[in-house]
């Protein structure tokens, strides 16, 4: 991953006689800052996920008194298999749609922060001043961060499990398991990317604007592009929101595999830069 | 102790200065009198809020000066009058000149943790090595360091 | 480490751009002293600083603090594990309480002296569960204090540390700083009150324009440092170039006014000889400082 570096860098994490106690306060206080924003995208995913599963049934029965009483109503194919297979509804409104979308933003959220935030803030003389290297700021806010979106997940698929329990329609567990693994291993390289940001934008609320305008041109300008079918098949591999999203089938996850291990490199790079910007920088 | 006033900063004299002349001050007006001890040198330093520095050397001078008396370990007191030291001492005017100086020597090696036979040994080797230089090389070698110029700070 | 000097520099240089912030700044700072660091804003008291914490890098030149290089990430850390800063900007993590705060901080320094944190928090008042953001000014300084007393640090950077604060609890930070020098530590410490640095310094340092302009025991300013004013009737004949100890020459109509660092009576004899008539009168901190800052020469 992070190649080792030479004697001298700034690769030493904490000297060593206060490791387990500064870990935990580094950790600390990594979690103080994404605190709000976590609890924020715990209610939105666990709601997001109640309300397709609980709503449902009543969606269906909508579905079907329109066909009878609109027959002249165009209506696209997926509308037709989400009638019947529930496990492709919920792929359809959460894992390729409403719930990818919320992984993605959140963990871009979470990623925020950094040294160049807390300049901003005016604290940036304090943290530097403590005996913790560049690394270890960066490594303890990026784990915390996925720890924070690895949790959104686990509970994304106690949701969906208990509320269609609740709901009485039967749903496969490992469909669940599967496509939220592809969701937060997805959401990592999104991470990756916001801590890349961070390193890279100045500011209290510039790095915000700038994640999400990319999230947003990444999903209303790029995506079109590469699900039209002028696109080339290599581009299907990279589509990240493709990959997310995988097959509707579950089990089925061959592209999504390759496309998962690219993001992931690209990710570790942008974190690899992110740390070497933050080495060379003066604040 | 509040018979301490705080040193002026500001003023044009050193507050080492003025903390000398407020002890001798006290010791003349009887507020402190012979025997009475002196607060430990970090105490009256945080007290009048003080280098550390200032006050050793305050006291360390009173010492030379023979108002204080330093005892080792302990700590600083009063010194006896100095008429009543006159009177126990009794040599010739250049020995009771040399004598200051020897003592103030003899204590600091002491503080620094010589014992008194590592002193006397010190001292004698210097006795014999000084019987071997002429008086004209001490001569001149104290007159070249004095000219030796000091660096200063930045002439503009 | 037996080193007495606790901080040095060699030509310490830092350019941001076009911009020369620090110029070739070499000084030293002994083991238990305490030394003032005085200067006008932006003249380059927190680039050094911040260069010495190993915060930023030099464009030249190097130092040692605690024995450690500066530019030596790793030994730059593990120096900073026995040093205590307090930033010229006090802001703290808002969304912290004073006491996760103090938690936080605690866990990085084996050394922390939870007594001095106890008492800190007695006397200064702090409210253990109010978050930072709630704290006003003054008290914000306070905690930031807290945080460096507390750490039992051999070496304490203060920048500005009385800044904002009434004159009850600004003694109080100089009789702990004074405290912290008695009982070994080292403290470095820059400020805009002349007065402070008089009262507990050892030494002072001036800096102007990102240089030493002064660098001397704040005794020897009071005791050494003279003020020669001659009046002479063509003071442009008047040569000082090969006296010793002429730290700043004024010429103004007919007065020579001259600061002399030492050598006072071969200045005087020097000037008497040129046929000028002289007094010589005490000189502050205070005036060497205005001298030596904001006019070029």
């Amino acid at each position: 991953m992070i190649p080792m570096a030479k004697a001298g860098a700034d690769v030493t994490i904490l000297p060593a006689q206060v490791g387990r106690a500064a870990w935990r306060a580094l950790t600390f206080k990594a979690w103080l800052e994404t605190r709000t924003r976590f609890v924020t995208g715990l209610i939105a995913v666990i709601g997001l996920c109640a309300f397709f599963t609980l709503i449902h049934d009543r969606m269906i029965a909508q579905w079907q008194r329109d066909l009878v009483e609109h027959p002249e109503w165009n209506n696209p194919r997926w509308f037709f298999r989400a009638l019947t297979d529930y496990p492709f509804f919920i792929w359809h409104f959460l894992y390729q749609d409403m719930l990818q979308k919320v992984c993605v933003v959140f963990a871009v959220l979470l990623g925020i922060g950094g040294l160049s935030r807390e300049a901003a803030h005016g604290t940036v003389d304090f943290t530097l001043s403590l005996p913790v290297g560049r690394l270890a700021w960066l490594a303890s806010r990026g784990l915390v961060a996925a720890v924070e979106v690895v949790v959104l997940g686990v509970a994304a698929v106690i949701t969906l499990l208990v509320c269609s329990g609740i709901a009485n329609a039967a749903y496969p567990p490992l469909h669940a398991i599967l496509h939220v693994a592809l969701l937060v291993g997805g959401s990592f390289a999104f991470l990756a990317a916001s801590l890349w940001i961070s390193a890279i934008v100045e500011g209290e609320h510039a790095p915000v604007l700038v994640g999400l305008s990319a999230i947003g041109l990444f999903y209303f300008v790029l995506q079109p592009y590469t699900n039209g079918a002028s696109a080339p098949a290599v581009v299907r591999v990279i589509d990240i929101a493709r990959v997310m999203a995988g097959r509707p089938d579950v089990g089925r996850a061959d592209e999504a595999g390759l496309g998962l291990l690219v993001g992931l490199l690209v990710g570790g790079g942008l974190v690899a830069d992110a740390f070497r910007r933050s080495v060379r920088r003066d604040y | 102790m509040s018979i301490f006033l705080r040193p002026n900063p500001s003023s044009g004299v050193p507050i080492y200065l003025q903390l000398k002349d407020q002890i001798r001050h006290a010791v003349e007006v009887g507020a402190l009198r012979a025997g009475d001890a002196l607060p430990p040198i970090r105490s009256l330093a945080v007290e009048l809020v003080v280098n550390v520095n200032t006050v050793a050397r305050v006291y360390r001078e009173l010492e030379q000066e023979g108002v204080v008396a330093l005892r080792h370990g302990i700590g600083a007191f009063v010194a006896e009058p100095v008429r009543a030291q006159r009177r126990v001492a009794g040599p010739t005017s250049r020995v009771a000149v040399a004598q200051p100086a020897v003592r103030k020597l003899v204590r600091s090696l002491i503080r620094h943790g010589l014992s008194t036979d590592e002193i006397r040994r010190l001292i004698e080797a210097e006795l014999s090595d000084a019987r071997s230089v002429s008086d004209d090389a001490v001569v001149s070698e104290r007159s070249s360091r004095s000219t030796q110029t000091e660096r200063g700070s930045g002439v503009s | 480490m037996t080193d007495p000097r606790v901080i040095e520099t060699y030509g310490l240089t830092k350019w941001y751009g076009e911009l020369e912030a620090v110029h070739d700044l070499s000084f030293g700072v002994e083991r238990g002293s305490i030394s003032g660091f005085l200067g006008q804003n932006g003249a380059g008291k927190s680039t050094t600083i911040k260069i010495l914490l190993g915060m930023m890098r030099p464009t030249k030149g190097g130092g040692r603090v605690l024995g450690r290089d500066i530019v030596d990430p790793a030994a730059s850390l593990a120096m900073r594990q026995r040093v205590a800063y307090v930033a010229e900007d006090k802001r703290l993590y808002d969304y912290m309480t004073v006491g996760q705060l103090i938690a936080f901080t605690k866990a990085f320094y084996p050394t922390w002296r939870s007594d001095i944190e106890k008492e800190l928090l007695d006397e200064f008042r702090l409210p253990v569960d109010r978050p930072t953001k709630k704290l006003s000014k003054g008290m914000r300084t306070q905690t930031a204090l807290l945080l460096a007393f507390a750490r039992g640090a051999e070496l304490l950077v203060l920048d500005e540390p009385t800044e904002g604060l009434d004159p009850v609890v600004t003694d109080k930070v100089l009789k702990l700083t004074v405290r912290a020098a008695g009982d070994g530590a080292t403290v470095f410490f820059s400020s805009h009150q002349i007065a402070e640095v008089e009262q507990i310094a050892d030494r002072v340092l001036v800096i102007d324009r990102g240089q030493l302009v002064l660098d001397a025991s704040v005794d020897a300013v009071k005791e050494e440092f003279r003020r020669i004013r001659a009046v002479h009737e063509r003071p442009e004949r008047v040569d000082l170039t090969a006296v010793q100890g002429v730290r700043r020459v004024n010429v103004d109509g007919r007065v020579v006014s001259i600061v002399a660092t030492h050598n006072v009576e071969g200045i005087i004899r020097h000037l008497r000889n040129q046929g000028s008539s002289v007094e010589v009168l005490p000189v502050t901190l205070r005036e060497v400082l205005l001298e030596s800052i904001g006019t070029k020469t």
